[in-house]
Parts: C-alpha cells; structure tokens; sequence
C-alpha cells in the first residue's frame, strides 16, 4: 500500500449522489444572453466515477460549476446530495463547496494561487473547512508528504513543472476530504508518466475516501480508465458510455443525439425511418438501394 | 521539511507577486497620509514660525517685561532683584534675558552762552553699549559721559564741569568720556529715543544726548527728586515655544499682582496682543490649510480607488478561487481587501515619516524653529485618512464580488450597477455645485470680502467639469468615430475607440483635471498673494530702502542728497513729522517716480503724474550767503515822509527769521549797506523788503505812498568777494507784494532788470513787503481719503490744513487722495519738500530725517552722505519687509498649497505612468491580434499613444482652464493679509503667461512619460504574443 493510499485509508467520508433533471444554465453576457446548458438529465450514484466528455464548448465545465454550486441552474434541478443547488443561497453553497464539495478547475492558474507555495495552497483551501468546524484529518505538510510532493512543499507554485502543480491542485482538491470531487482536464498539458500519476489519484480518492469523483476530460486515456463517461453535446448528454459499451441518451424531448460519425451518414436535415425491432429500433435510410448502396 | 504555512506569509507573497501595482498603491496611499498629516505637521511648525515671526517683528518693550517702580530717589534695585529672580517661567524654562535696570532724570543747564537740556541716564550694562570716542564711561557720583555732538555744541571736552539743575536739586559733574550716538533703535534702549541731540529748536535750549550717569550719581539726589526707575527684561523668543505661550500669559498676571503688591513695581507687557494676533494669523492659515489638506487627500483617496479598481483584475484569480474554495461571500471580500488594505496600514506609518521629513526638510529650508513632534491632530487626520482610502478600498473591490463561473466569466454589468455609477457621479456634481453655491452665498467668492474657504474652488469647480466631461465624452467619441471610421486614420480611429469605450480610460481624464485644477489655482494664488506681499512690504517701507538718517545741524537734507544723486533717479530726500492732523511726508517729488513704491492704482495717475502735481512751477528761491549786504534802490522822489526799509530774511542752516533793518530811504539813487553779524554765514533765504512809513502824527495823514525801482542787491564775506544775488527780477511773475505793497512792473534787461514797486503804508498791522514768489498759489498735496474726510475736504473745496515742517499749520489742497500712502499709512499728506522748506518760518519741529533708495541706488551716494556728515540711524529694507511678510500665516499657507499642487501633480503622473503599465499586458494581446490582423505595428504603436494624447491633451485642457477660472472667480476672495489695512489696492491681475507656460511644460512631462511609458510597457510587438497569451 502507498503512502497516499494509507493516509487516505481510515478517512472514507463516503460519495454522495448527485442528480441533474432539465438543468438549464444562461449565460447573461454583454453580447446576449448565451444557452450554456438546454436541459441536462444525469444521475451519479453516491461513490461512483465519472469522466464527462465532449466537444471543447458544449457545456462540460458549466456542468461542473452547476455540481459544485458555483452557478445556480436557470431552470430545471440539480440536487448533490440532499441539498438542491438552485435553492441554495450563496452562502451555503459556499458552505457545500467548503465541506462536502470539491473542484479542480481547468489550468493550474484557476486552481492555486501561483505566488504561494504547495503548503500554502492547501491551508488556503482547507480555510472554510476548518472555519466550518469540520476535523480534517491530515495538514497540508502531512498530505502534500503522502501525495509525494513534500519536496515542493515549501516551493511557490510557479516554480513548480506542470504535473507538480496539477497533483498539487489535486492535493488542494481533496484537502477537505470531499464527499464530491469535480476535476476538469486535469491533465492537459502533462506527459504520460505525469497522466498516470494524476489518474491513480484519482482512483485512490474514489476507492479509499469513497468520494464520488466527476472528471471533464477530452483525454481519452482518462475517459478510458472511467468506468463510466457521458457525452455533453449541444447542451445536454448525447452519449453515455458504461464499461465500454457507448449509448445514446434519449432526451427530454425524445431525441436522441447522434454519434458524430452517423452525423456524417445522416446530416442534420436527412429523412430516416424507424424500424421497430423486438430488442429496440433500427434506423433506416429510405434511401439506401441495398447493399453498397448509398448511391 | 517546508515550515509550516502560514497566512500572512501567503498575504505578503501575493503583495510581492504583484509588485509593480503593489509599489504604487503603496506609493498612492502614502501620499494620502503625507498629505494629511503634513497639513498639522505644516500648521504646527508654522505655528511656531509665526509666532517667532511676530515675536522677532515686535519692539523689545512689547514682548518682555517693563517693570516701573514708584518715583523717588532710591534705586529700587533690591525690589528690582526680587522681582526678576521670580520671572515668569513656562516649565520652568527660562524664557526671559537679563534685567536692563534704568534710572531717568531730566536736567538743565549752561555752559557760557549756550543753555542746553538733556536727560541724565543710568542703565544697566549701557558702558559696554556706548563706542567712547574719548575718555571712558563714568564710574564715580560724580562724572558724566556726552556724546561726542553734545560736547561740540557745548564746546566741552573730558575733564570739564557741568553744572546742571535736575528737579530742583544742583549737580556738578565732571566729563569723565565721549561718546559716539549709538543707533536708538537697538533694542537695548527699550524703545526710548535718549539721543535726541538739537530737537527744541532755535531759541530754546539745545537738547543734548543722553547725560549718561552712574547709578550712584541718581541715587545722591535729595530726597523727592522724581527719578523714573524702571527694568526692563527682555524676552527670549527664541526658547518660547507655542505651547509655552498661554501658560507664560497666565503666570505674568499672576506675578504682576504678586510684584504690584509685595514691592510696589507695575508690570507691562504687549505680549498678550502679539499672541493673538499670531493666533488669528494661524488661525487663517489652518483654515486654507485643512481645505487645502482635504482636497488633495480627496484626489489622493480618489486615485487610491481607480489603482485598486484597475488592479482587481489581477486580484480576481484569487478571488475567484476563493469562491471556488468555500469561502463565503464575505471571507471572499477580505480576501480581495486585505492586500490593498495590508499596504494602506503600512502607507500609514510610511506617510507620516514622509510627512515629517518633508516637513522637517521644507523647514529647515523656509521655516525658522525647532522640530515639530507628532500632535493628536496629526494621529487623527492619519486615522482618518486611512479609514478614507479603506474605504475606497472596499468600494473598488466590490467588481470582484460578481459571480463568476468555473471559466472566470462574469456576468455583464447590470442596468442598476450603470445607474448607479451616474448617480455617482450627478452626486459628485451636485455636491461641487452646492459648494460653489455655498462659497457664493456665504462670501467665499464675494469679491468684496474674503474667505480663506475660497481656496476649495479649484476642487469643486475641476470635479463637476471633469466628471460632467468624462459623462459627455462617449457620445462626444460616437461622433468622432463616425468621423474618422471612414476616414483612413486607422491609429486615431483605434485611439478615439479605446478611449471613449471604456469610463475607466476616461475616469484618468478627471484625475488629470483635477490635479492640474490643483496646481494652476495653487499657482495663481501664490503668485498674486506674493505679488501683493512684495507690493504692501515695498510700501510700507516707502522705497527699496529706507535710511533713517541724522543731518548737520546747518545742513539740508534736500541739498545733500541731490548732491550725492545729482541724476535724481536713485534717492530721495523725505521728512516725515506726525502732528494731530496726520503725518506729512515732505519728499522730494521730482524724484517721487523714480525711488517711491507707488503702486499702480493707488492713485489715478501715476507717479510720475503725481510728482509733477506735487511740483508746479515756482520762481526761484532768492538767497544768498555772507557777512554783509547792500541792496539797491532808486526811489522816486522828492520824499515828503520818512520812510524805512528792512529786509525779512530766513537763515537756512539755522532755521531762524531775522528781520534786519537798512535804515532809511532817501529820494534818488541808492545803496543800503549792513552787516549780517554771521547770520547767513551758511545761506539765507530773502522772504521780503519791507518798507515802512515813520508816521510822526497819530492825528495827521495816515496813508502814505512810496514808489521804488528795486536795482539789485549784492552779498559778501569779506573785501573782494561781493557777488550780485540773483534776485531774478526779470522773471514775471517772480517777485510779489504783500499788505500795500505791489510789483508795478519790470524794466530793463533780464539779469539788468529794474523791478518796479509800490508801497502804501496805511498804518494797518499788516505792513507793505515786497519778495520773491515762494509758494504757488495752492500748495498741492496729496491726502489719505481719511485725512481728507476727517477734514472735511472735498473735491469741490479740496483745501485742508496739515502741519507745516515748523510745527505751522500749512493749508495745502489734496487735490489727489490715494486710500494710503507709503511708510506713513492711511492718515497722511504728501508734500514737495521743497514747498515745505520755502514754507517753513521756523525752525522743525520733530521731523524725522529720510533718505529713501531705489533699488538701483548705488552704495556710492550713502558714502557721499557720510561724507557730509550725515549719519545712518537706522535702516529698513524693502526685500527684508517682504521677506518677514512670507513668514506670515497666509503665505505659508499658500506656500503649503504649492506644495500639495506640487504633490497632486506628482500623483497625476504617477497615475498615468500606472495607467499605461496596468493595461500593458491586455493591450499588448489585443494590439498583437490587430498586428496579426494586418495593422502594422508603427500605427499600432501610434494608436497607443494618441489614446494618451487623448486624454491627457482633455485633462491638461480642462484642468488648466478649471484652474483658471476658479482663480478668476477665487483669487480676488483669498485673504492675502492677516489683517486689512488701507494700503495699495490689490493687484489681482491672473499670472497668464505663466499658466500658459505650466499648460505648456505639463503637456511635455505627461506626455513625455506617457510615451516613455507606452513604449515601454508595450514593448515590442508580435503576432507571437498571441501565442504565449493563450499559454
């Protein structure tokens, strides 16, 4: 057993579940307001690992603000845990975030403060936590040592090579012992070694805490070492992937997105028929002449 | 191992990490607190130095102590010493120098011919004041010592007896020493003139120096003799501090009562009035001052908010990852805060040591006194500060508590949030208006009074243009992008863009307004206020400089300094006498123009105009000096009475009339001798021929008739040395009859002119004379506006009296009447000199001899003067009047609010440079993605600049024109004296060329920094820059 794998041991605080019903999230932008989110539906079950996916500006990131309560849904629900964050006042979703709720944002510069040092980062991010009353279970001297990085402890962060702050922006991340733990992109920019650290962090957080662990990624090697992704697309999740295997997801609406690969077979506009099958539907082209047809 | 972590570590990191903006709001907030605490700080040392201004400005008598003991004999010198060895003592300081004790006694006598009065001196310490020419000071009852004139006039010397009455009681003093007359001025005479030799006049006793006595020669006088005793103790004002000032008033009331009762002694001092008018003098100041501080630490506080409010974006990271982090709203609010917040808690300190060495450094390099400590007022204008720039702290802040997502994005500023920057800002106009409004209403901007408050004109006024500007701008720039859109003028279209699109950009416009408001007003108001200074010192010394001067007894002033100036452009001989009427100042009006102050407008023309009033032309003086003379005469004959002739004449030097009988007339003919038994030995002035009828009948005729042709008349000293006087007869007009007398006529040629006359006696009081003409008809003059109402005099009848050099009342006409006149003040005349001597009839009578200079007098003509005998008395300088007036409270105070412009201007470039530095890095992507569009980087860079051109080209505009109005409006209200006295009228003329020249030198400063800077910052550009921007 590790180091990090034995500090986390014991401290198991438990995931919690999180749902989505019809989450809508505008943007009121100087130029108009802008859709971010149209209707998300998503369920994540308490302790359950989750790699979001999706094209750069369909709504992955907007998707974790909404999860860790930094924006409130424009319309629809979205529940963590017990609590409803579009009825949560600003205070207490700055309580959720404090206690139960963790986000690693894209870009080191959005996640750590790039003047203080590694130690200096995880105080600050164990501040409301302990102003919250909350017993952590580990200092940031003693977690940044478990996590492999006492050596850069006392460093600045700008300093520090671009894996090393991206483990230390997860070291900040699961300082408070998250029950939620949002990561996005967490390792763009990193070589492989360094993309591997990252992801087995992220699975001992999620095995030995028990966190429930969303991470937004367009890197395959962590969507694959997810065992579960979803697709945002247009605003909503197109796509779920379960063990390998990839759905689409039927919408609100009864629509179901297609894969960008069909979406070449079928452009928007194309006439399909829906054939009834006895273990689902078969989508045909009342075009195609037969075989090696089309055209 | 890392130590552990630790907050305020982290706070100071973050302040290092943004070093650049940290140094300046560092920078910015202590200039909040310097300027704050350098008003108190400035007060306090001001305080002092006006005090020791009033203090050095004061006679000795009125600042110390004047002791006088009851007349009698016996020195009380043991009461003396009680007294002084219990002087009051503020802390028990020392505050005051050794007793001078005095004792006085007036005293006559004669030696041979000559009577003489003079007073007998005792003093403390008076042996090592006095030169001894001969001999020594007297040490014995019985010696005296004289000044060197009063032993000429005595035709004494060392060794010879005096005898003298003194109260009835008889001296015989030996000459023991001879002394030079010191300068009665030193302060050690306690403001007593004993060395008034030859006052009194001729005929009267020749008043002597002082007879100086020792002590014991006072103390051997019978019983009864009223000797005045009196000690004088000096004040030290060097040890007197501000706050020793009303403790020391009180103790000297105590301790009078205590001398008054225990020994009998009065106690007098002037120092309660020099401590209130010090007092009203800092209070004026204080006033100009706290409006001064509070302006500046308003725009400094102001600045503090545009560099927190242009900072925010690098703060907001943090603040965004706060929020991310958990920390609520308000946790999130300190975090934003407390780096700013951190820097002005060090700018406090930091600002008051600047504040006291700025003040210590201006000090020491204008201000007499010690150091100033640190006050309360001075901790509580700090505190204040403070709490004033936390406060702009936390409303620059407040952009960084909007709701920001995961991607930092914030939502757009709301309609309420637009509104209520307008409002602001209507707030801030509305309130510069009220101001405005209130100083009218109130006075403060009334011409015809002043208010120390009108200084806040220049603020309130340059805040609503600025702000009302900065509000017109955008759709002022709408306008001018519609223009240049088309236009090809891609640098100017980007600049006009760039600025009218962004409040924060046109918010710089204000500051610079503002600041140059500031400075521009600051200027006018110490240029005019020191002008006038200058003007008002000038003239209350009279020239540039001023000699009080002791003249030979037989010489005229008149005559020697034009002797010793015969060009007539470098001094001025002036008498000054005081009489119940008002001083008269006798000057020698020729040279009025050259050597006078005579400030434009005192009078409607102009000094030069004013000198040719003062003297019209008059005939000649006719005189002549000599042991004989003869005058002749032809009478027309035959003569049926006997008839007499005499002459009026007046001795020069010695400033008798005589009238000196030729005997009688006989028909035909003829020359009438006499000797002058060395009357005009040093010149006499022929005032009249005065013939009278011998009327041997009371019961007969009592008129008779006389006509004569007056020939010539020749004066001599001595065989061979008869001259011809010039009696100029062939001058019409020239000669005159008085009391039945009259000029007939002229005949002959000029130089051989007969004048005919014509003399009927009718036996009135008034007797027949004929002279020459001495005075025109009116003796002009001009006279204060008070004399003249206190007179009654009036343009329609402009006569009124003034006392004449001998003491006679002159009737002059004040055709000319000026508010004041120079040295002598608001209750005056001025007249010809020349007029006065021609005529005076008697001898002077309290006149203070002046030489005045101009600047450009050359030591020459006082060494000329010197060398006819004419002794410097005491001397008064123009430039050392001014000097003393620019340690008064009001130009100190107008010399605290250059400085604070001078710190305002500071601040305005500060913030430019900042400006430019803070947007360095968003500009350098946006113009590197216009670069990349295809716009070359020389119009880039172009376009950069001309945005600084923009809005500082606004702000020096707006500001200089907002500094010149507020003058124009303001000026004339400032207080620009403690006290208002009649004197010139102020010269309130706007220093334009100046202001032209400070528009001119800001616009090179600001934008030789702005493209210094621009240039700087931006560095050099390339499309790669978008690259590392998006890393």
């Amino acid at each position: 057993m590790t180091a990090t794998a034995q500090l986390l041991a014991g401290q198991a605080t438990g995931g919690v579940a999180v749902r989505c019903t019809g989450a809508v999230l505008l943007y009121p932008l100087l130029e108009g307001d802008v859709v971010a989110l149209s209707g998300v539906d998503l369920e994540i079950e308490a302790g359950e690992m989750l790699a979001v996916l999706g094209p750069s500006g369909t709504g992955k990131s907007t998707l974790l603000s909404l999860l860790c309560g930094l924006l409130r849904p424009s319309a629809g629900e979205v529940r963590v845990g017990e609590h409803d964050v579009g009825r949560m006042g600003p205070r207490e979703r700055a309580r959720l975030r404090a206690t139960e709720v963790t986000l690693v944002p894209q870009g080191v510069q959005r996640s750590l403060l790039p003047y203080a040092t590694a130690a200096e980062n995880v105080l600050f991010a164990t501040g409301p936590a302990r102003r919250a009353g909350r017993a952590l279970p580990w200092g940031p001297l003693e977690l940044l040592e478990a996590l492999g990085l006492a050596e850069v402890a006392g460093v600045e962060v700008r300093l520090l090579s671009g894996g090393e702050r991206q483990r230390v922006a997860l070291a900040a991340g699961v300082a408070t012992a998250p029950r939620l733990l949002c990561v996005d992109e967490p390792t763009s920019q990193l070589d492989t070694a360094a993309r591997a650290a990252v992801v087995e962090l992220l699975r001992l957080v999620n095995h030995q805490l028990g966190a429930t662990v969303v991470v937004v990624t367009h890197d395959p090697a962590v969507a694959a070492a997810m065992p579960r992704t979803v697709t945002i697309r247009d605003g909503r999740v197109g796509a779920e992937g379960r063990h390998g295997e990839e759905y689409a997801v039927v919408g609100r609406d009864g629509s179901v997105q297609l894969p960008p690969d069909l979406l070449e077979r079928f452009p928007p506009g194309s006439l399909v028929r829906l054939a009834r099958l006895a273990h689902g539907v078969e989508l045909v082209d009342p075009t195609w002449g037969g075989e090696g047809d089309p055209e | 191992m890392a130590r552990p972590p630790s907050r305020w570590r982290m706070v100071l990191r973050g302040i290092r990490w943004r070093g650049a903006a940290s140094s300046f709001l560092l920078a910015v907030a202590a200039v909040a607190v310097l300027a704050a605490a350098a008003g108190p700080l400035y007060l306090a040392r001001a305080e002092q130095s006006i005090l020791d201004a009033v203090l050095d400005a004061a006679p000795a008598p009125t600042s110390g102590l004047t002791l006088l003991a009851p007349p009698g004999p016996e020195p009380p010198l043991a009461a003396f010493e009680r007294a002084t060895a219990t002087l009051p003592s503020p802390g028990r300081r020392p505050v005051y120098g050794a007793p001078i004790y005095g004792g006085l006694l007036g005293a006559t006598g004669t030696v041979g011919p000559v009577a003489f009065k003079g007073s007998l001196l005792a003093r403390t310490g008076i042996c090592s004041q006095l030169v001894f020419h001969v001999g020594a000071c007297p040490v014995a009852a019985d010696q005296v010592a004289l000044s060197t004139r009063s032993a000429a006039a005595l035709h004494v010397g060392t060794g010879a007896r005096l005898s003298l009455a003194a109260s009835g009681a008889q001296l015989s003093l030996v000459v023991s020493g001879l002394y030079e007359p010191p300068a009665a001025t030193a302060s050690y005479w306690w403001g007593n003139n004993y060395f008034g030799f030859g006052q009194g006049g001729i005929g009267a006793r020749i008043e002597l120096d002082a007879l100086v006595v020792p002590f014991a020669t006072l103390s051997g006088l019978p019983p009864g003799t009223p000797v005045a005793y009196s000690a004088d103790v000096p004040l030290l004002p060097s040890r007197l501090t501000v706050g020793d000032v009303q403790p020391l008033l009180g103790e000297i009331g105590s301790y009078a009562n205590t001398v008054q009762a225990s020994d009998g002694l009065a106690v007098s001092t002037g120092l309660s009035q020099l401590a209130a008018q010090a007092a009203h003098e800092h209070h004026l100041m204080a006033v100009v001052v706290a409006a001064v501080v509070v302006q500046l630490v308003l725009l400094a506080v102001f600045v503090l908010y545009t560099v927190v409010a242009r900072t925010n974006e690098a703060r907001a990271p943090d603040v965004a990852l706060a929020r991310l982090r958990g920390y609520s709203p308000l946790g999130a609010v300190w975090l934003a805060l407390r780096e700013p917040l951190v820097l002005v808690a060090i700018a406090a300190p930091v600002g008051l040591a600047l504040a006291w060495f700025a003040v210590a450094a201006i000090g020491a390099l204008a201000l007499p006194g010690g150091l100033v400590g640190i006050g309360g007022d001075t901790i509580l204008a700090v505190l204040a500060t403070v709490a004033g720039a936390a406060l702009a702290v936390v409303v620059a802040a407040r952009s960084l508590l909007v709701d920001r997502g995961v991607d930092g994005r914030a939502a757009r500023p709301t309609r309420r949030g637009r509104l209520g920057a307008l409002a602001g800002d209507a707030v801030a106009v509305v309130l510069a208006g009220a101001g405005l409004l209130e100083l009218f209403t109130t006075g403060g901007l009334d011409a015809g009074r002043t208010s120390p408050l009108a200084v806040l004109a220049p603020g309130l006024l340059a805040l609503a243009i600025g702000v009302v500007a900065v509000r017109l701008a955008p759709p002022l720039g709408r306008l001018a992008l519609g223009w240049t859109s088309g236009s090809g003028r891609v640098a100017t279209f980007l600049a006009l863009r760039q600025v009218f699109r962004r409040l924060t950009v046109l918010r710089q416009i204000l500051l610079v307004t503002l600041a140059l408001a500031l400075v521009s007003f600051a200027l006018a108001s110490f240029v005019v206020s020191s002008r006038n200074r200058a003007v008002r010192a000038a003239f209350e010394v009279g020239a540039a400089r001023v000699l009080t001067v002791d003249v030979p007894t037989r010489d005229n002033l008149l005559d020697l300094v034009r002797q010793a100036d015969p060009g007539g452009r470098s001094a001025m001989a002036v008498e000054e006498f005081s009489s119940p009427s008002g001083v008269t100042l006798g000057v020698d009006a020729s040279r009025l123009a050259a050597v006078a102050t005579w400030p434009a407008g005192l009078s409607g023309e102009d000094a030069a105009a004013v000198g040719r009033y003062l003297s019209p032309r008059v005939p000649p003086v006719v005189s002549f000096r000599g042991d004989s003379l003869a005058v002749v005469l032809d009478v027309r004959g035959p003569l049926h009475q006997s008839w007499s002739l005499s002459l009026n004449l007046f001795d020069q030097a010695l400033q008798q009339p005589y009238q000196l009988p030729l005997g009688n007339l006989v028909a035909g003919l003829q020359t009438l001798r006499t000797p002058l038994y060395g009357g005009c030995a040093d010149g006499c002035r022929l005032e009249s021929l005065a013939v009278a009828w011998n009327n041997p009948s009371v019961n007969g005729p009592q008129t008779a008739t006389l006509d004569a042709r007056l020939l010539g008349m020749v004066a001599g000293s001595g065989p061979g040395s008869a001259r011809a006087v010039d009696l100029h007869l062939g001058e019409p007009g020239s000669w005159a009859g008085q009391g039945g007398a009259s000029v007939l006529g002229t005949a002959g040629p000029p130089g051989g002119a007969a004048l005919a006359l014509r003399f009927t006696d009718n036996q009135s009081t008034l007797p027949a004379t004929a002279g020459p003409v001495l005075l025109p008809p009116e003796i002009p003059a001009v006279v204060t506006g008070q004399l003249a109402s206190l007179d009654g005099a009036s343009p329609g009848n402009p006569t009124l009296p003034v006392q004449g050099l001998d003491g006679n009342t002159l009737n002059v006409a004040g055709r000319i009447v000026v508010p004041a006149l120079p040295r002598v003040g608001a209750d005056a005349s001025l007249v010809d000199l020349d007029l006065l001597q021609r005529a005076q009839t008697d001898a002077t009578a309290g006149v203070t001899d002046e030489v005045w200079l101009a600047a450009r007098a050359s030591p020459a003509i006082e060494q000329k003067l010197e060398a006819e005998g004419v002794s410097v008395v005491a001397s008064q300088s123009a430039s050392v009047a001014a000097r003393a007036a620019n340690r008064g409270g009001v130009a100190l105070a107008y010399q605290f609010f250059l400085y604070a412009a001078g710190a305002a201007a500071l601040l305005a470039v500060g913030t430019t440079l900042f400006t430019v530095a803070a947007s360095a890095r968003r500009r350098r992507g946006e113009l590197a993605a216009l670069q990349a569009a295809g716009v070359p980087a020389r119009v880039l860079y172009r376009a950069a600049l001309l945005e600084q051109v923009y809005v500082l080209g606004a702000g020096i505009v707006l500001g200089v024109g907002a500094g010149v109005l507020a003058s124009a409006l303001a000026v004339g209200s400032l207080p620009e004296f403690s006290t208002v006295l009649p004197g010139p009228p102020l010269q309130l003329g706007l220093p334009l060329g100046l202001l032209g020249a400070l528009a001119v030198a800001a616009t090179i400063v600001l934008l030789l920094v702005a493209t210094a800077a621009t240039r700087g910052f931006l560095g050099r550009l390339s499309p790669a820059l978008l690259r590392a921007e998006q890393e």
